[in-house]
């Protein structure tokens, strides 16, 4: 089975522009908020919560950027592409992968970019200690945005294997799952010292981390058959 | 040589059998036509060969191997499915490249074999009914496979696209093992040599179609006067006189007859499909197969 993330990553691309846009908006925010601590105040302290605080747009900018596989998820299901695959002989956790491996390349793509901005913006304007925050928030974004992102696409195609009827709010409900889970590293900014609130947001990167892996090979084992009503119903 | 083997395979959605206990073997390549009418079971029968539905009771195999839990039988067999499972957004050839990627197989060579050259940089989605069928079917023959399953390719076509399509699986099914399925008594005799009839989520008939004689011919003549008193025939359809005879002998009989009293026959035809007569099933047998599979699905 030769790898085709990269193929899956730009037909999701052509589907839903609008969410790269906003993905790539929110990633900026979080450059900008993490590198707008660095020249407002030589503070650590404040520093450190502010650096925290950008953990959250550029993890939902991840998060943003990737979720457009779940709507080519759902496309491909009501296109009977997934259908097919099936009957190549693939069973639903080659699919699941094959979507997953998908988020994953696009998450890594704007993390990437993410990555390079940041460090060449700190470089210029920021100082030895901003430099190392910078690094921890991206080491931070890095853990919480693939765990997140892989947690999220599991859980969707999984939920959207066994939808009978076609429903289109796939994607704006994994965004919400997402967003769910993201949000409490904007308040651990503000409530716990830098470090310890990193190492919590670490933790619990690692446990949804787990959670996803789990829910992989669960949800692969225990559906093992698309539904669909339109199917079901339309055809005997 | 292949063999597809179904035993006692009950299928069906949510519980509900809509297949009841069917059982064939298919030993030679060769196009068999499932033949039934709207939903009989044809659909869910190739999605179950296909492995995409997972039977509730019976075996399916394919040259031993169980089709149901095995990926490798799987990867004998192609299904185009009455969706076109094609990427929508992209190009004929991209889509066609998409499958490659996965499958194996060279797009170029389906492409010149489809004839698909003028639309292989149009987008799938900007393709008429006809050319997305074509485009699908070309997805299909692309890896080489022992089996194929054609879930009526052409249905919603117009004519002349069906008997395009219809031209393009024949050239294409040499030496293959093709299931056709279709509601079309006219297709299922232009281009099937086995026919397995499904009514009602049962195989009802398996047999070669030269092999299926109706018990009466209804055959049309048209000819230049009345010639109802020279054989038994009768002013009927349009301009045709219907003679029913027992055997396409007897119609020859009564054609000699009338040319030895100097009639000119201008057409001469069957005016029914020899399968007609097939889809007529008694209804108390019918309910009493869905009452046994709903029994053995629960």
């Amino acid at each position: 089975m030769p790898n085709s993330a990269l193929t899956f990553a730009k037909r999701s691309l052509s589907l839903n522009k609008i969410q790269y846009v906003m993905g790539i908006v929110l990633a900026s925010i979080g450059i900008l908020v993490l590198n707008f601590g660095n020249v407002l105040t030589i503070n650590v302290l404040v520093n450190g919560r502010v650096a925290l605080a950008s953990v959250t747009p550029l993890v939902l900018g991840i998060l943003l950027f990737a979720m457009p596989v779940i709507l080519l998820y759902v496309y491909d299901k009501n296109n009977g592409v997934l259908e097919y695959l099936l009957s190549l002989g693939w069973n639903q956790g080659d699919i699941f992968k094959r979507y997953l491996k998908a988020a994953l390349f696009l998450a890594l793509t704007i993390f990437i970019a993410e990555f390079t901005v940041n460090v060449v913006i700190s470089v210029v304007i920021g100082t030895q200690v901003t430099i190392i925050l910078g690094l921890v928030v991206l080491a931070v974004t890095a853990a919480l945005g693939f765990s997140v992102v892989s947690f999220v696409t599991v859980a969707m195609v999984a939920f959207s294997s066994l939808q009978k009827q076609r429903v289109g709010a796939n994607s704006p409900l994994a965004l919400m799952l997402g967003s769910w889970i993201v949000f409490h590293t904007f308040l651990l900014a503000y409530i716990l010292p830098f470090f310890i609130g990193v190492l919590i947001e670490l933790l619990i990167a690692g446990v949804v981390g787990a959670l996803s892996i789990v829910l992989l090979i669960l949800s692969s084992r225990l559906i093992r058959r698309e539904k669909n009503a339109s199917i079901t119903e339309g055809y005997a | 040589m292949h063999v597809l083997e179904l035993n006692n395979v009950t299928s069906g959605y949510n519980g509900q059998a809509v297949l009841h206990d069917i059982s064939f073997k298919l030993k030679e390549p060769s196009i068999y036509v499932v033949l039934g009418p709207n939903g009989a079971g044809k659909t869910t029968l190739f999605r179950t060969i296909a492995g995409i539905l997972e039977p509730f009771s019976g075996k399916i195999l394919f040259d031993d191997q169980n089709i149901t839990t095995s990926g490798k039988a799987r990867t004998k067999i192609s299904y185009l499915s009455q969706y076109n499972a094609m990427p929508e957004e992209m190009t004929v050839y991209n889509a066609l490249k998409f499958y490659s990627d996965i499958e194996g197989g060279d797009p170029d060579e389906v492409i010149d074999l489809l004839d698909l050259g003028q639309l292989k940089n149009k987008r799938f989605s900007d393709l008429s009914q006809g050319q997305k069928k074509r485009a699908a079917i070309a997805k299909v023959f692309l890896f080489e496979r022992d089996l194929y399953l054609l879930d009526e390719p052409t249905a919603n076509l117009d004519p002349s696209i069906s008997k395009e399509i219809r031209d393009i699986i024949l050239k294409l099914s040499k030496n293959k093992m093709i299931l056709y399925s279709s509601h079309n008594l006219y297709e299922a005799t232009d281009i099937g040599t086995y026919l397995i009839l499904i009514k009602n989520g049962s195989v009802t008939l398996f047999d070669k179609i030269s092999n299926i004689k109706p018990k009466q011919y209804r055959v049309g003549i048209k000819a230049s006067t009345d010639i109802s008193k020279i054989i038994d025939a009768r002013r009927g359809e349009g301009d045709y006189f219907v003679l029913n005879v027992s055997s396409p002998e007897e119609a020859g009989l009564a054609l000699r007859k009338l040319v030895e009293n100097g009639v000119l026959v201008t057409e001469m035809r069957q005016l029914d499909n020899p399968l007609q007569e097939l889809f007529e099933i008694p209804k108390r047998n019918v309910e009493k197969t869905q009452k046994e599979s709903q029994q053995i699905a629960k």
